[in-house]
């Protein structure tokens, strides 16, 4: 991209762009923890995702101040413009992403007391963990490709979603004993489609910054 | 009916092409910005809407426009001036009183009644919110007043002559940000009834007060269009290294 004949605002954007890519990593790794521990029923690690989203908070706040900061002292515009009023957005979607590993992780705490995890949820966890990276690569990169591949991800994980609550649901009318595994279950199948959410978010307004293009609310009902 | 069509306009000083195949229409009763970097046409362009290139030796003009439905050339020069007003970077008031100032251009359009020069110089010092401040003390001299009042009073010249449409070359450029706010606020009052185009180098004064924006390097209509479409995301890389402050 061309530098800006001001060096501190290209300064200024690639600080920005750097904490969004930080951002994105601390929930992508809190994400995938949440599976890991789900998967080897580890407690410790659920906790540590616990923990971790004081951090994810603090760089929401920390984001939100550096665009208000980047659009008073340079009133940018065009994609300067779009890439910064896009990054308050999606650090919104993303602290919430942390926020929805938070509730993984308690649910996992929850299951991991009782046993091992009722259901293996490697391919759709695979799917919405690559979602989400995909979508603030496309994000800080200008990638509309790989905004769009996020965007059709977004149906197969809508589909896996009604798969597994279909299944975990049926599991509960069958196996009483198992009820208090099997709940939390779905509620991380729950969490998982709403990260994917986020990310389809995030994506949408990667196509915007990238392009000036508004794809939301454009997918056909 | 468009205020000002242009249709491949082409203008030379001597050999150098100041002005390359311009076309633009300018849409009635809105505010319209033209921006660029220094020496890449607006001014220029903005001049051939009432002729003041004229005057300059060795100005050649190709290409079609239309001035409020009929072609510039055709126009009386005088009548041409008295539809199309002028306001210039520098407040520049005549060396009279308040008063003479707006009368003065009646006068020599030949309207010289009396009660009709006081009627209009009331209506042109309220056009401009100046009226109040100004209309105990209408025979003191313009140049005591602030730089702002002189613009404002400079607006107000080239109400009375009763335009359709205001040029505006750099209003602000000689006003403090306090003095070009309220001159903002008197351009977005004044386009309920007159066409206006304005020049300027301040990015953020285009994008604040107008509604359609064009962008020009080297002579060239690079973009125009809504202005919030060029500065949100505009069609043409040359027009978002500009705007965003980057090298080509």
């Amino acid at each position: 991209m061309d530098r800006h004949i001001d060096h501190h605002f290209d300064e200024a954007l690639e600080v920005l762009k750097q904490q969004i890519v930080l951002m994105g990593l601390k929930v992508e790794e809190m994400v995938a923890d949440c599976m890991k521990a789900l998967a080897s029923r580890d407690e410790k690690l659920a906790m540590q995702v616990i923990e971790r989203d004081r951090a994810v908070n603090a760089l929401e706040v920390s984001i939100d101040e550096q665009c208000i900061e980047l659009l008073a002292r340079y009133q940018p515009a065009a994609t300067d413009l779009r890439f910064i009023t896009r990054g308050l957005k999606i650090v919104t979607d993303l602290e919430r992403v942390g926020d929805l590993a938070v509730n993984t992780a308690s649910r996992v705490l929850d299951i991991a007391k009782l046993g091992d995890a009722p259901i293996d949820l490697a391919q759709m966890s695979s799917i919405v963990q690559m979602m989400l990276k995909d979508s603030i690569d496309a994000f800080v990169n200008f990638n509309v490709a790989k905004a769009e591949g996020v965007l059709k991800n977004d149906d197969i994980v809508d589909d896996l979603t009604d798969c597994y609550v279909g299944e975990l649901l049926d599991r509960a009318g069958k196996e009483p004993k198992n009820l208090n595994r099997l709940f939390p279950a779905t509620s991380i199948v729950r969490y998982l489609e709403r990260i994917a959410d986020h990310s389809t978010n995030i994506a949408e307004l990667a196509i915007f910054t990238a392009k000036g293009r508004d794809v939301r609310h454009s997918k056909p009902s | 009916m468009e205020s000002i069509v242009c249709k491949k306009l082409n203008l030379f000083y001597g050999d150098f092409h100041a002005l390359k195949d311009v076309s633009v229409s300018i849409t009635p009763r809105r505010i319209t910005s033209i921006i660029g970097p220094s020496g890449c046409g607006k001014s220029t362009l903005l001049r051939v809407f009432n002729r003041m290139n004229d005057l300059i030796p060795g100005v050649s003009i190709a290409g079609e426009v239309d001035v409020l439905g009929r072609p510039l050339l055709g126009l009386d020069i005088l009548n041409l001036r008295r539809s199309v007003g002028m306001v210039f970077q520098r407040p520049n008031p005549f060396p009279f009183s308040i008063f003479e100032n707006i009368a003065y251009g009646m006068r020599i359009h030949g309207n010289g009644k009396r009660s009709t020069i006081d009627a209009v110089v009331q209506q042109s010092l309220e056009g401009v919110g100046l009226w109040n401040d100004l209309k105990d003390r209408l025979k003191s001299s313009a140049l005591a007043l602030s730089g702002e009042q002189q613009q404002r009073l400079c607006i107000a010249r080239t109400l009375a002559t009763k335009p359709q449409i205001l040029l505006m070359d750099e209003p602000c450029s000689a006003l403090d940000p306090i003095a070009t706010a309220h001159i903002e606020e008197l351009m977005q009052d004044l386009k309920n009834e007159y066409t206006i185009i304005i020049v300027t180098h301040n990015m953020q004064q285009a994008a604040r007060v107008s509604e359609d924006c064009g962008f020009m390097l080297l002579g060239e209509l690079i973009e125009f269009g809504k202005t919030t479409q060029l500065f949100t995301a505009p069609r043409d890389k040359r027009t978002e290294d500009y705007i965003s402050g980057k090298y080509g």
